[in-house]
């Protein structure tokens, strides 16, 4: 059993980094990129819909950045990993 | 130059002339992740939260290995079939395993951003394909950055088909 000055440290460390609320993850413009391949790319990392990956490919092109996904800082930071995997330009921030 | 995607298990480019054969050998080693401004493209920041100081020392010390892996694997893979590239009367054929094809979209794309970044194209220049003649060192960039986004484009549409040929 934890102490519970362990458990009020556990607490607070999970406070700070905010494991207990929403994450966006970010895609940001890149001119270079192909719009058929972020398409491509949404679909694969979020298994979005043709029609969904599209309009967030297009809200990038047009806005410079669109939230991808909002949920769970583990998951988030899992996504980012994909989408960098696959040299998209993105980041977590929160929601 | 001509494009077959009709067997089942690979692809083939035929007719490949000399020069855009030499071109196709470039790509696995055109991203050069010395240039640092390459590697700042290929491994950016998780966060631009000024507080997650944690969460980018973790990214550098664990993600980025894995990514650079992936990114020297796709490239290897592609090299592996180039190495494969016939010459018949002149011109090229290569043959590529249809389960190397998101190898390929990896090594073209990381091509064509090591490219632009390294050179600091604009997308005015990038995009401009193909140049009428070839004489300086920005038309051979131009060229190769038009053929890429040739074979790359061709192969997104491979594993993601528009909805009229779905």
């Amino acid at each position: 059993m934890r102490a519970a000055t362990e458990i009020e440290e556990l607490e607070k460390t999970e406070e700070e980094v905010g494991l207990d609320r929403p994450w966006n993850v970010v895609v940001h413009n890149d001119p270079v990129n192909l719009m058929s391949y972020v398409t491509m790319v949404f679909r694969r990392v979020f298994g979005h819909s043709l029609q969904k990956a599209e309009d967030h490919m297009w809200e990038v092109h047009r806005n410079g950045r669109s939230i991808v996904w909002t949920g769970g800082r583990e998951r988030a930071e899992f996504y980012v990993q994909q989408l960098h995997g696959h040299l998209l330009l993105a980041t977590l921030e929160a929601a | 130059m001509e494009f077959d995607a009709t067997s089942a298990d690979r692809l083939k480019m035929r007719e490949i002339p000399p020069v855009l054969g030499e071109l196709l050998r470039e790509i696995p080693t055109v991203g050069n992740l010395d240039c640092p401004k390459v590697a700042e493209r290929f491994f950016p920041s998780p966060t631009s939260d000024q507080t997650e100081e944690t969460l980018r020392e973790d990214w550098k010390a664990f993600v980025e290995p894995g990514l650079h892996e992936a990114f020297f694997d796709a490239r290897q893979v592609v090299e592996a079939d180039l190495r494969g590239m016939a010459e018949e009367g002149g011109f090229f054929t290569l043959t590529i395993p249809r389960s190397h094809v998101m190898a390929w979209i990896h090594a073209l794309n990381q091509a064509r951003l090591a490219l632009v970044t390294h050179h600091e194209l604009t997308m005015d220049e990038s995009a401009s394909w193909p140049p009428e003649v070839i004489a300086t060192q920005d038309d051979w960039l131009r060229l190769q950055m038009g053929f890429y986004e040739r074979i790359l484009g061709w192969l997104v549409e491979l594993v993601e088909p528009p909805p009229s040929a779905e």
